[in-house]
């Protein structure tokens, strides 16, 4: 039989989607375990992460994926004629509340940013970066609630909403209170 | 304002109230654990002046802030408050909550957009990525209050007379106008904005030319932008993506 490593480094590259090792799993059909699945994963990842390669095995949404390396994007925007794919502001902000605090209402999501957010909702939910993922039913109406997709992982890098900067790594980033303002009163 | 001639704009807004006060605070770098209510109030209602010269629609949520504002001010200045300072609460949580609220979202927004995105940094096999495409130049796009901002400036440096919004037979008409900046713009390419606003003989029609650039960057056919490098020049003005213009057939004479 051929190398265990081999066999998922072939079948991550044939994958369209993260290939997680649940699929992998199942296309072995019972020729391997999950564990030594998992660490052939490791071990390729390892491997290209370490070597001299153009792209990577990156963990995102769930699953494993090549991707390319950040260094190549000029050629590769390049190649599909393309401009780098851009969110505007508003539609970072919106998806910036969603997705910490899901399941969440429009209401919400206008309530933080204070101003309306039906034309960026409907944009994000046509990308697919947001689906609708129930309703509030304890309120009258019972309104729509929003969620984050596996696609929005996919887009920002991410393994899981897990891997989301928490809300205290966040407050670091912001620059420290100056105290300079009580003559103006 | 003239009720003839008048021209109504309305533009995608995103930013509301909050977004004003958080420009406000940042540009007066003051803090927002203890906020100048009175000049963040001042600033914000001159704001929203401007707005209203430009005849901008000014959303009712602008309005409410700045009720909410002049309510908080005029707290603070009633006697008691501050006489014995560690008791009462400080009017001022009624916004500040929210503003930081909003700011902490805002840092998230900003982390997630440094993220390596599929489609700008990384690539998989394939293509599938299908977001809406921007310009290639070095440039960030440039807010609403940049956009007052410069026209602060320019109202300061042009005399009144170029300033008033007045429809004369006599002068241009605002067809006339974005006919001069689609001719000059479509020559140019690119152009700071304070050399668009009097592109073509604007003569004492600035003004004018002012509401054509924000009309003919609502119907697509240029951009604006703010360049990081050469901010003291003010925004930039860009014709859109060829086709773009293409589709925008609308004679305006």
């Amino acid at each position: 039989m051929l190398e265990l490593k081999k066999i998922v480094e072939g079948l991550l590259f044939v994958s369209e989607v993260p290939l997680d090792a649940a699929k992998i799993h199942a296309a072995l059909e019972g020729e391997s375990t999950p564990a030594r699945i998992a660490e052939a994963l490791k071990a390729l990842r390892e491997e290209y992460a370490s070597g001299d390669r153009a792209f990577d095995v990156r963990e995102v949404a769930g699953g494993y994926q090549f991707r390319t390396r950040p260094e190549l994007s000029l050629y590769a925007l390049r190649l599909h004629k393309k401009s780098p794919a851009r969110l505007s502001r508003a539609a970072l902000e919106t998806l910036a509340v969603i997705a910490y605090r899901q399941p969440v209402l429009r209401a919400e999501i206008e309530k933080i940013r204070g101003v309306d957010a039906g034309g960026v909702l409907r944009n994000l939910l046509e990308k697919s970066l947001v689906r609708v993922s129930g309703r509030q039913d304890k309120l009258p109406g019972r309104p729509i609630l929003y969620s984050t997709t596996a696609r929005f992982l996919e887009t920002f890098d991410l393994p899981s909403l897990a891997a989301l900067p928490t809300v205290e790594e966040m407050d670091k980033l912001l620059p420290p209170p100056k105290i300079d303002a009580n003559k103006l009163f | 304002m003239p009720s003839d001639g008048d021209l109504q704009l309305k533009l995608d807004i995103y930013e509301g109230p909050l977004d004003l006060l958080l420009h406000l605070i940042k540009k007066n770098e003051v803090s927002l654990s203890d906020l100048p209510i009175s000049l963040i109030t001042a600033q914000y209602l001159e704001s929203l002046e401007i707005l209203r010269e430009l005849n901008l629609d000014v959303a009712g949520d602008f309005l409410v802030m700045a009720a909410t504002l002049t309510q908080i001010k005029s707290k603070m200045l009633a006697p008691g408050f501050q006489a014995e300072g560690e008791e009462t609460e400080d009017p001022r949580d009624e916004i500040v909550g929210p503003l930081m609220e909003y700011l902490t979202i805002q840092e998230a927004a900003l982390s997630l957009g440094e993220r390596f995105l599929l489609g700008r940094d990384v690539f998989t096999r394939g293509n599938r990525e299908d977001f809406e495409a921007a310009p290639a130049e070095e440039t960030v796009r440039a807010s609403l209050w940049d956009l007052v901002e410069a026209w602060r400036a320019l109202a300061s440096r042009a005399p009144a007379a170029a300033l008033e919004l007045k429809f004369n037979l006599e002068t241009q008409t605002i067809g006339q106008r974005i006919e001069a900046i689609r001719a000059f713009l479509t020559v140019a390419q690119s152009a700071p904005f304070r050399e668009v606003v009097v592109a073509g003989d604007a003569g004492p029609n600035v003004a004018l030319s002012f509401l054509a650039v924000l009309e003919l960057a609502r119907v697509g056919f240029l951009r604006l932008y703010q360049d990081v490098e050469t901010e003291s020049e003010g925004p930039r003005v860009f014709l859109a993506d060829p086709a773009a213009r293409a589709s925008l057939e609308h004679d305006y004479r």
